[in-house]
């Protein structure tokens, strides 16, 4: 058991500090869904980690900011950060995707490896609380190539903080996986690959969507798990500055 | 009480009055929060990023993000500085790959050597509990073994994952996640320590 911790403390140091890639981010994130909110010592241990990385920023030289900062962070702060109309569509499909999950059942799979039921019921609960929350989160639809909204994600702009809800979604070929990937000006990154339970659906992870500008969702070969750019058959997609 | 310890509380009691005005949409803590910190989260941005347009733009969206959505921010999970400057040091990596991945190109390699000769102490101004912590954190690191604190500088100022590290320094990735982990701990033990 030291000898696993001290893996998962490695792994846990290289993600706070940005560093992981691969295999070692995806193990990173599992870790963080499936092992470390119930883990007192490792719960500890990201705490202070993430303190020592906030700290360590003090190790930089502080700078004034130029004078002409400020001004235009007030500026922005009387800018709405989604137009109310678009808003309040996307938030009819969050709430007809909590109306359709509730005939869903609550077999839910988090990329296909979480097996607790009663915590699945928790965080769906709190991600669906939080979509439909106005905390200044931005959603993105999507869509199927009929247009048809499966799937919504939601976002905080600037925060490592993003989730994934879909309902009927449909399985995908025999051997077959779904694969996520965030797109930036061309240049694809593979986020996670799942399967849908009984049609639904929930992904969270640590990233920023708003660095990003487009969300791709294609089916993959289930043995393809080291491609490095969309290769398969593009289910879903959305635009992610288009909310 | 020690005064230090007065301080600490003092400055955490202010910023969880001024996070439960944001909350409520107050504009004014919201500013002062800015004057607190924007020194700091610029120093960081700018380090990262090596560029002013880079970091200006990461100071901005960070204090945005702040301002949309100010429950993001967790009391029980530390304080509001560890909060923002982590933040920010976080946006300035995405804004720095991403501008690699533009560009193809390392615009923050003067970066990445620790100061020579650098007097730590000329640096501190008497009585700013964030210049204290600012000391602090300079002579933990000194106190790292060179080739830790080489790949934890790589890692945290240069934004390289650990597999550009493991290839930049000719040595297994294993040794970096050791060398990285050995730092890490390190840290955390000297920094828990001096603040208590």
């Amino acid at each position: 058991m030291i000898q696993d911790h001290d893996r998962i403390d490695e792994l846990l140091a290289g993600y706070v500090l940005q560093g992981l890639e691969g295999d070692d981010a995806r193990e990173a994130d599992r870790l963080l869904v499936e092992h470390v909110p119930d883990c007192a010592v490792c719960k500890e241990t990201l705490a202070a980690f993430q303190a020592v990385t906030g700290d360590l920023a003090l190790a930089a030289d502080p700078i004034d900011p130029p004078d002409l900062l400020w001004p235009q962070i007030r500026r922005s702060m009387g800018e709405e950060p989604v137009g109310r109309g678009r808003k309040l569509a996307l938030l009819a499909v969050a709430a007809s995707i909590v109306a359709i999950f509730a005939l869903a059942g609550w077999n839910v799979l988090l990329n296909g490896r979480i097996s607790d039921e009663s915590g699945h019921k928790q965080q769906l609960a709190s991600m669906l609380a939080d979509m439909t929350g106005d905390d200044g989160r931005r959603m993105v639809s999507l869509e199927d190539p009929d247009h048809e909204p499966t799937m919504l994600i939601s976002y905080l702009p600037g925060y490592p903080a993003t989730r994934f809800v879909g309902v009927n979604v449909p399985d995908p070929a025999e051997g077959h996986v779904y694969r996520v990937w965030l797109i930036d000006h061309g240049d694809s990154t593979q986020l996670a690959d799942f399967v849908p339970s009984e049609g639904v659906v929930m992904i969270e992870s640590n990233i920023d969507l708003s660095t990003f500008d487009e969300v791709v969702i294609t089916e993959e070969p289930g043995s393809a798990s080291a491609t490095f750019a969309p290769g398969g058959t593009v289910r879903w997609s959305g635009n992610v500055f288009a909310t | 009480m020690s005064c230090r310890t007065e301080r600490v509380q003092e400055d955490a009691g202010r910023d969880l009055e001024l996070h439960r005005r944001l909350k409520g949409g107050d504009a004014g803590a919201f500013e002062e929060l800015y004057k607190i910190y924007s020194r700091p989260v610029y120093g960081i941005a700018l380090r990262v990023a090596g560029h002013d347009g880079i970091a200006q733009e990461v100071v901005h969206d960070a204090f945005m993000a702040l301002w949309r959505a100010p429950e993001a921010f967790d009391p029980t999970r530390g304080s509001l500085r560890t909060f923002l400057l982590s933040l920010t040091h976080h946006r300035a990596v995405d804004a720095v790959r991403r501008e690699e991945r533009l560009r193809q190109r390392n615009i923050r390699a003067s970066n990445l050597e620790p100061r020579q000769g650098e007097d730590v102490a000329e640096d501190v101004v008497e009585g700013a509990l964030l210049d204290q912590r600012s000391k602090e954190v300079r002579e933990a690191l000194v106190t790292l073994p060179d080739d830790q604190r080489t790949v934890l500088e790589m890692a945290y100022f240069g934004s390289r994952t650990q597999v550009q590290i493991a290839e930049e320094l000719g040595i297994p990735l294993g040794t970096v996640k050791t060398r990285t982990l050995a730092a890490m701990r390190k840290l955390r033990r000297t920094l828990q320590r001096v603040e208590a």
